[in-house]
């Protein structure tokens, strides 16, 4: 008789557990839809375009290679005239650096050798301004350096 | 009551449970796995069209929230903006373009070469 009752129960609780199973399909599609809600609410106003970036934190005299480089979406603000696209890869490959890139950062056509861009083309750069001295070739070597550079003559 | 109701109200119980606590698990986690690189920075970027050569003033920056997963080290950052004020821009920018710090070691190099 106890034993009959056992087996009843337990019967009992995987039936229970199975009619559970509508609740969590239920909770599953709610939690898809309200992440999915969230994901365009974060998104909307970005329009994103493919733009050619650096896959790693590169310095100037680096040749360009494949690995170098790599295509991302990015929002279409960080993207100029100048901006290496997906379809221009190729000519940035074998390219020397002229500037440091951090990774992640886009690859603009004048940051390379040989590749000056329409403003330039168009309009020489002017010289700097007499109390603007340019960075030295020790400060232009990272990010951080030059940061510093600029950060030090700031403060003077 | 039976056992095998007694059996049935025990499963629903769990079952609902389980899910309750997978939910409570498993949302937090995807909501900011899906949100997380759209957190909003603020980066400096150019205020108005300039031209190649240009001397950068408080005047011509403006600030611009980005999300992070767009910006790097090399982009000037509000506090930083003072460091990049009067330098010249060796190349020519559009309002709204994002300053990076990598531009300023091509002035350098412009001012190494024929500006000296």
């Amino acid at each position: 008789m106890k034993e009959q009752s056992k087996r009843g129960f337990r019967e009992g609780l995987l039936w229970g557990a199975a009619l559970a199973l509508p609740f969590a399909l239920i909770t599953a599609l709610l939690g898809y839809g309200y992440i999915g809600l969230k994901k365009t609410a974060v998104r909307r106003g970005w329009n994103l375009v493919e733009a050619v970036v650096a896959s790693r934190t590169l310095a100037p005299g680096e040749t360009l290679s494949v690995e170098d480089l790599e295509v991302r979406s990015v929002a279409d603000l960080m993207v100029t005239a100048d901006t290496i696209l997906p379809a221009q890869l190729n000519a940035s490959i074998g390219r020397r650096l002229r500037v440091p890139l951090a990774a992640g950062q886009v690859l603009h056509r004048d940051f390379m050798e040989g590749m000056t861009s329409d403003a330039e083309q168009g309009e020489a750069p002017a010289c700097p301004p007499a109390e603007t001295k340019p960075l030295s070739a020790e400060a232009s070597k990272n990010i951080l350096s030059i940061k510093r550079a600029l950060a030090q003559e700031a403060s003077r | 009551m039976t056992s095998f109701a007694k059996g049935i109200a025990a499963g629903l119980v769990v079952g609902h449970a389980l899910v309750l606590v997978a939910a409570l698990v498993i949302l937090p986690f995807a909501h900011d796995k899906a949100t997380s690189a759209w957190n909003l920075v603020t980066v400096t970027v150019i205020d108005k069209d300039i031209p190649a050569g240009t001397p950068l003033t408080y005047q011509l920056v403006a600030q611009r929230d980005v999300p992070e997963q767009f910006v790097t080290e090399a982009h000037v950052r509000p506090e930083q903006t003072a460091t990049i004020i009067s330098r010249p821009m060796p190349h020519a920018l559009k309002k709204g373009e994002p300053l990076v710090y990598s531009s300023f070691a091509l002035a350098g190099e412009v001012g190494g070469s024929d500006c000296e």
